[in-house]
Parts: structure tokens; C-alpha cells; sequence
């Protein structure tokens, strides 16, 4: 980061850094920067920092971060991380966020998302929403079904309850449904206290009666339960 | 209702008050932790399945000290996860309650027992809307209740079937709640049979009009595909206005004073349907305020037109300020310009008289 030669021979061992700049040159700099830049330059010193992130916020419409209100529509990958490290975010009142696909980066907006709100000293109003998630997985054979539920189901949890126990008053969860289906393992078990079994058939919530008619037409088919390594052998 | 799942951590009980005055204790089982959440909406289906279902219901019944609102969206859930959702939640608090779907109702949804036996053990709701719900198929009228539901209801927005229902229940109470001043009447959008009966409309303005309320809102939504269906019902109406009086129930809605109509984003108003308006708001006796709200744009040019705009003032001498979407529209200045009009055009008439 040596900024040009050295004053005087008094100071000839004192190196300028890019914090030495007149902040008006950073701002001119920092203007230039593309996303991912930003994001690595804020998170290289207290100085930039700010000037970085919020120039990426303000680049990609996340208006007011800094008042608590956060709004996370359509943005770019760099948005959650910036989030989490960004120093002036003291609070985060009311979250609306929108998941992206793939898998990878929605499940790790997931894990973004808490680690972000674990350090918030409250949480109001959230609402998290899968709509596009929903749009980009509801058309067939873009994604494998691949998803390993009892990962989403830990991560995506854990979001939930450490946004709960932070005093969130209003929960707001949208779409999602095609993720079920995107579960690598099709039938789990639920039972049921009011005298049936129940059981997730491919999503699908089904007495034992009928999973039994189900069976009884396929006898060699083999059940993967939630859960379970072991396949079970009818 | 009994019937919770259990493999949750018992939770603390939880009194509840049912209609018939007994005081029922629930262990709902619920994980422990400390949660606050006073509104909470599960419009995702993947929160009604596995792996969150547990965690759903559990999460729910943790916050029943506070939640006072839930919303739930049906999408295509099969019937029995919806009962065991409904039957596994005790909210003490809960006062605003919703289920509602898509524009399209599902081919499974909620059950109409499950329903019945979830609003009778939530005494607290005083508002409930319900859009998609099932509506038995062969069972008209709804039956009525044995036990009065819903003692502090305050406002409804449901298909006629639930109108029906719970106003018949609210008459078996003597004290017949008189906080009862919101009721919305809905159309729905169902698969099959597409085209929705709006002679069900007429039950349920029935109920309302024996319904011993002060001045009371009422809104009619028009959700159904295809705008031939409410024009006809609107002309049935207006061709009862030289038979026997009053034969028409919109002329006997006297405890009704605020008129909403409302439609979903898909239903034109056609001109035909737009020069029948007039005629049919004016039968409603004691109207002081319409509005149309939820009205998508085409229908919104229609409803601002000066024709339409002067035979509703006309129709409706009582009203004097009409809404349309955001715009309030004065039609006592319409009725005032319709007035100075027609002196100035007599005016006119005699001068020239005098003159001739």
C-alpha cells in the first residue's frame, strides 16, 4: 500500500497507506469497484469499511441498512456477507429478505442470514420469502433433486429460532414449496396421536392406510426412511 | 383437539374458555424456549411439511402466550396435514385469524369439521377471514352449531356457506354479539365448477339482514371468473323493484350503511354491469358510504365515469362521498351541479316563455 516517496528523511521508514488518501481520492477510487471488490476492500481495514460497504449497498438499491430496515430483493451475492461484517449495522428492526437459488448460495444466505442476526441485539419484524427460489426450482430439471433435508432443515431452523429468541414479533414465511420436492430422500415418517398413521409420501401427508394400498400395488418397492441409512424392504 | 403430537417436550397448560362457558385445560406440547412472537404468517408449504412440521407446530404453541394473529396460505397441502396442524395449536390470545390461498381455491384444502372444531376452541377471534376453505359439497343450509361460536367476533370475510354458519351461530346467543358490524361476503375462484352461484349471496344477505345489528359494513367481493354471473344476479335484483316491496333482500339490508365492493385483479366490470350498478346500490335503503376497493384498472376508468358517477348520486341521495380505490369522489357536489343544472336549464325554459 506505499503511496508515493517519503517526505523527508525524518519520516523515511513511515509508510502511507491508502487510509492517507484525501477521502474524496478514496471515494473516486472506491466508485470504480465492482462488487466483489468492494466486499474485499471493506473487510481489509476500518477506514475503507465504511466508505465500501456502504458504496455496495448503496450501488445495488439496499437502501438504510444503517436504520434498521432491510430490504434484500434481486441482489447480488456479495449482499449478506457485506451485511454480516458491516460495523454500522448496530440493529436490524425489520428484515424483508428474498432467497436466490442455487442451493449453495441460498443455503448460504441461510447461514449469512443468522450469523448476521445472532449479532443484532433485537429483531422485529421478518419476513423471508422464496418466491424466486420457488420460480427458479419450479421448472423442471434445473436443479437435481439434491437438497439433503436434514441439513436445510438445521440450518433453516436455526435462522428461524435465533430470529425467534431475539424477540421477533412478526414472522412471515413465503413460498418454499418447491424445495420439499427437491429433497433427496422422498418418504419420512410422522406419526399421528389420533389413531392413524400418518406418513410423507413424496411430500405428500398420507394415512398409513393408504400408504398401504400404495405398497400393496408396488410390493418390491423399497422405503427410504427419514433419517435412516437403511432402506426398508417391503 | 385433544389429539396433540407428543413428541414434544410438554409445554405449560393452557386454560381455555369454550363457548359453552367450560373452562378446558390444553397441554399443548411445545418445545421449551422463550418466544414472543404476536403475528405469525405460514404462507409456505414447506413449513407444514417434513422436516419443519414438528418444528411448525411446536413454534406455534411456544408463542401461544402472545401470538394474536396467524395467517396461513393454502397451496396444495392434502386435507389431513391441515387437521393435524389445526388440531395440534391452542392459541389463548388469537384474535385475528386467517386462511386464505391463491387466486385458484385448491382441489384439497381445509376441511370443513377441522375448521368447525379449530374456531370452537378459539373463543378469543374476533376477526376471522377465510378464502379457499372447504364448502361441502350437498349441505345447504350450513348446519348450525349446537354451541354458540365465536362470542366476540367483529368482522367476517368468508365464502356465504361460513357467513351463513357463523351468523346462525351468533343468533343462538342470546347475547348476540353486537360488535358484529363487519361482514364480507365472498365469491371464489374454484376449478370445478368454475362458475360461482351467487344465489349463495342471497342466503348469506339474508342472515345479515336478520341480523339484530346497529349500522353495520358490509363487503361484497366478487372473486369469481367470468362477469355474466354477478350481472345477472345484480339484474335478478333490480327486476324485483316493481313486484311486491321489499321482495328484493338488498331492500330489507336496513343495518347496513357502508357498502364495499371489492373484486380480484381478473374481474372486468363489462358497461352493461356498470350502467346496472346505480339502480341496484340505490335499493340498498339506509346506504350513507360506498366505496370499491381491490378494483383492478380498467374497472377503475369505468367507476370515476361522470354518467356513472351522476346516476349513482342520483341513485343514492344518501351517499355523499363514494370511493374508488384511493379517490374520494363527492357526489353531493355531483347531485349540487346536477341540481343548478337542471334550475338553470328550467330557468332557461320559463324565461324563454316569458320572453316569448
Amino acid at each position: 500500500m506505499a503511496c508515493g516517496p517519503s517526505k523527508s528523511n525524518s519520516v523515511q521508514n513511515t509508510v502511507a497507506t491508502l487510509c492517507d488518501l484525501p477521502e474524496e481520492l478514496l471515494l473516486e477510487i472506491i466508485q470504480h469497484l465492482d462488487n466483489p471488490a468492494l466486499l474485499s476492500l471493506g473487510l481489509t481495514c476500518r477506514c475503507v469499511h465504511f466508505l465500501a460497504l456502504d458504496t455496495l449497498f448503496s450501488n445495488n438499491n439496499i437502501h438504510s441498512p444503517k436504520s434498521g430496515w432491510l430490504t434484500a430483493y434481486d441482489t447480488p451475492v456479495e449482499t449478506l456477507p457485506a451485511l454480516r461484517h458491516a460495523l454500522f449495522i448496530q440493529k436490524l428492526d425489520q428484515l424483508y429478505y428474498y432467497f436466490n437459488p442455487p442451493f449453495k448460495r441460498m443455503l448460504e444466505e441461510v447461514r449469512d442470514l443468522r450469523a448476521l442476526m445472532s449479532r443484532m441485539p433485537t429483531a422485529g419484524v421478518v419476513k423471508l420469502h422464496f418466491s424466486v427460489v420457488d420460480r427458479h426450482f419450479g421448472v423442471a430439471g434445473r436443479e437435481p433433486r439434491g437438497l439433503n433435508a436434514e441439513v436445510w432443515k438445521e440450518e433453516f431452523q436455526g435462522l428461524l429460532d435465533v430470529v425467534l429468541e431475539k424477540g421477533c414479533y412478526e414472522l412471515y414465511v413465503e413460498d418454499g414449496a418447491t424445495l420439499v420436492g427437491l429433497f433427496s430422500k422422498h418418504i419420512v415418517e410422522f406419526p399421528d396421536v389420533d389413531g392413524e398413521l400418518y406418513f410423507y409420501f413424496a411430500t405428500q401427508l398420507v394415512p398409513f392406510s393408504q400408504l398401504l394400498e400404495l405398497i400393496a400395488r408396488k410390493p418390491s418397492r423399497q422405503i427410504l426412511m427419514c433419517g435412516s441409512s437403511h432402506p426398508w424392504n417391503l | 383437539m385433544e389429539s396433540v403430537n407428543r413428541s414434544f417436550a410438554p409445554g405449560q397448560n393452557v386454560t381455555v374458555e369454550t363457548p359453552d362457558g367450560q373452562r378446558v385445560i390444553h397441554s399443548p406440547i411445545v418445545p421449551v424456549r422463550n418466544i414472543k412472537p404476536t403475528k405469525v404468517f405460514i404462507h409456505s408449504d414447506m413449513l407444514l411439511q417434513n422436516p419443519f412440521f414438528e418444528w411448525t407446530i411446536g413454534m406455534v404453541n411456544s408463542g401461544a402466550s402472545t401470538i394474536g394473529t396467524l395467517s396461513m396460505k393454502l397451496s396444495d397441502l392434502p386435507s389431513e396435514t391441515w387437521k393435524v396442524f389445526l388440531n395440534g395449536i391452542t392459541l389463548p390470545q388469537l384474535f385475528d385469524f386467517e386462511i386464505t390461498c391463491g387466486l385458484v381455491v385448491p382441489l384439497q384444502n381445509v376441511r370443513f369439521t377441522d375448521v368447525h372444531s379449530f374456531l370452537e376452541h378459539h373463543p378469543s377471534i374476533e376477526i376471522l377471514y377465510l378464502y379457499g376453505v372447504e364448502v361441502p359439497k350437498g349441505i345447504w343450509p350450513p348446519p348450525s352449531p349446537t354451541i354458540p361460536i365465536l362470542p366476540r367476533l367483529r368482522s367476517i370475510m368468508a365464502h356465504p356457506f361460513y357467513v351463513v354458519w357463523v351468523l346462525n351461530s351468533r343468533l343462538l346467543d342470546k347475547e348476540a354479539s353486537p360488535n358484529l358490524t363487519n361482514i364480507g361476503i365472498s365469491s371464489e375462484c374454484a376449478r370445478n365448477p368454475p362458475a360461482f352461484d351467487y344465489a349463495l349471496f342471497d342466503h348469506a344477505l339474508e342472515c345479515v339482514a336478520a341480523f339484530p345489528t346497529g349500522k353495520s359494513k358490509l363487503v361484497l367481493r366478487f372473486a369469481s371468473i367470468g362477469d355474466t354471473n354477478i350481472s345477472d344476479w345484480i339484474k335478478k335484483h333490480l327486476a324485483t323493484t316493481n313486484d311486491t316491496p321489499k321482495s328484493s333482500v338488498i331492500s330489507r339490508l336496513y343495518n347496513i350503511t357502508s357498502l364495499f365492493i371489492s373484486s380480484f385483479w381478473h374481474v372486468d366490470y363489462d358497461w352493461n354491469l356498470i350502467g346496472l350498478l346505480p339502480g341496484w346500490l340505490g335499493m340498498f335503503p339506509n346506504l350513507t358510504a360506498i366505496e370499491f376497493t381491490d378494483q383492478p384498472q380498467a374497472n377503475v376508468h369505468k367507476l370515476e365515469d361522470k354518467e356513472f358517477l351522476k346516476n349513482v348520486a342520483m341513485a343514492c341521495r344518501r351517499v355523499g362521498v363514494l370511493g374508488v380505490q384511493k379517490r374520494k369522489l363527492r357526489l353531493d357536489k355531483v347531485r349540487r351541479n346536477i341540481n343548478i343544472k337542471m334550475k338553470a336549464e328550467s330557468g332557461q325554459g320559463s324565461e324563454g316563455g316569458v320572453s316569448a
